[in-house]
């Protein structure tokens, strides 16, 4: 009793399409295992579920017999031939209408419409330079003739500048001076020198003024220096002084120590001698 | 799927319709169309989840159907040999979108439930509009749930949910194995399992208002 019931067993037992002797195992397995009770349950739930969708009502659209003569219009591919066949007619009858040529020859296409018109000459590449040479010299030859019209026109222009310039001032200036009176000459000479002797007569008196207050400035330093000088030697002698006056202080007291000394000797030994 | 409606008997009884239809007998083949277009149209439509690419595939299953009905072998195989064209014209269709550059206004909004045009679409108003509101909204939501799926699953689950078909026909249809069918029906299952449960759909909201 191993039976087990795979897939396909379990579908046609879900849907009722076992025989009765397989249908009669399934149930006896089904009974033994719930868990693949279960699963068939929920596969019915599925099924109730998908019974909800219902068929779409629908009006079936009249089917119109075509007449059995015309088969070759729905042929395959022959609408697209015949609709080729007209394009090219179409494109050929144009083509006459308008007169179009379409010409190849050593490899150049031609399309023209109406009669071929003839090309004019080629020019060759001698032509061209000749053409080029040409064109070459008449450019130097105007080139030329314009550039000796403004070299001409220049220098003129730069003569006729020079002689109006030099002629004209110094003719003038001469003219001036000439004309000037003795007196007019003699008055500008005493303005300049009047004017001279006051600028002069000012830097001496500023220059004076500044050297005077500069020597005082130098008198007081001076004297502020031998003051300063002065009182600094005072104060050294000073110094020495006291420091004599020490020394013979220290000098003093030592000659007395001496004597006292001296003298206490010479007592001792005069009482010495006295006892002696 | 049980048999509920006039045309879902007729369906069941097609048998002799299918045979004048192969004698290229033109109103046979219109009631095929008629009978049919239905559960083509959902199946598209499912497996889209639009209108308009579900109609035009629709449409080219069915003027393929009567271009070819002729040559069928067996009567009884007429279902699955229409599922058959109805795939493979839903599966190319898929791969030119796939393909497309240009994406339609209404995906880029897809994400956006709340305002997605979807949900104004398929009104039925005989039915009590709130009721008819919260079911429109679950069955939507489980719509876009089975879109998550990848394309194989997706065939598989809504074939056998809603088409009803046999593992046995999807296989043949699909031509593929009958267990690998199981097998995919089995983890398109569990993938609804996984999108629901991130979705917050609990087992208690599907039993909801049953």
């Amino acid at each position: 009793m191993n039976f087990k019931p795979d897939e396909s067993q379990l579908m046609a037992y879900l849907y009722g399409e076992l025989d009765a002797e397989e249908k009669r195992q399934v149930e006896a397995y089904l009974a033994n295992h719930p868990e693949a009770l279960e699963k068939i349950n929920t596969l019915q739930q599925i099924r109730k579920g998908l019974a909800r969708i219902e068929d779409k009502e629908v009006i079936p659209p009249p089917i119109v017999w075509e007449p059995a003569g015309n088969r070759l219009w729905h042929a395959p591919y022959f609408k697209p031939l015949v609709g080729i066949a007209a394009s090219i007619t179409l494109i050929l009858l144009t083509a006459w209408l308008t007169g179009l040529t379409v010409r190849f020859t050593e490899g150049e296409l031609r399309i023209g419409f109406g009669s071929p018109v003839n090309q004019p000459e080629v020019l060759t590449a001698s032509d061209v330079q000749r053409m080029i040479a040409a064109s070459l010299r008449e450019n130097n030859l105007a080139l030329a003739s314009g550039w000796a019209t403004t070299e001409q026109r220049l220098t003129e222009s730069i003569r006729q500048s020079l002689t109006a310039n030099t002629s004209v001032t110094r003719n003038e200036l001469v003219r001036q001076v000439a004309s000037a009176t003795h007196d007019q000459v003699r008055n500008y000479v005493t303005a300049l020198q009047e004017e001279n002797t006051r600028v002069m007569k000012d830097y001496l008196t500023l220059t004076a003024n500044e050297q005077q207050q500069v020597i005082e400035e130098l008198l007081v330093d001076f004297s502020r220096y031998i003051n300063q000088q002065r009182t600094n030697d005072l104060q050294v002698l000073q110094t020495r002084l006291t420091a004599i006056e020490q020394n013979s202080d220290l000098f003093k007291q030592e000659t007395e120590q001496i004597l006292t000394s001296i003298i206490a000797s010479v007592e001792g030994v005069n009482t010495k001698e006295i006892r002696n | 799927m049980q048999a509920k409606t006039l045309p879902d008997i007729a369906m069941m009884h097609s048998d002799s319709l299918i045979t004048r239809a192969k004698q290229n007998d033109q109103n046979a083949q219109g009631k095929l169309v008629q009978l049919w277009y239905k559960r083509i149209y959902n199946y598209c439509y499912k497996f889209f989840l639009d209108h308009d690419l579900a109609m035009e595939v629709s449409q080219k299953t069915f003027i393929s159907m009567c271009r070819n009905v002729g040559a069928l072998q067996d009567t009884g195989r007429f279902r699955s040999w229409l599922y058959t064209i109805a795939v493979n014209y839903c599966r190319e269709e898929a791969r030119k979108l796939k393909n497309a550059r240009a994406i339609p206004l209404d995906n880029l909004r897809q994400s956006d439930e709340e305002n997605s045009p979807r949900w104004e679409k398929s009104v039925r108003r005989h039915e009590n509009p709130e009721r008819q509101y919260q079911q429109r909204e679950l069955a939507d939501l489980l719509q876009q749930c089975l879109m998550e799926l990848s394309t194989e699953q997706r065939e598989v689950v809504v074939m056998k949910e809603y088409e009803g078909l046999k593992f046995r026909e999807i296989a043949e249809i699909l031509n593929i194995s009958e267990n690998t069918v199981k097998s995919r029906m089995y983890y398109g299952l569990e993938g609804l399992k996984r999108i629901l449960e991130k979705k917050n759909i609990t087992k208690e909201t599907l039993s909801y208002e049953l």
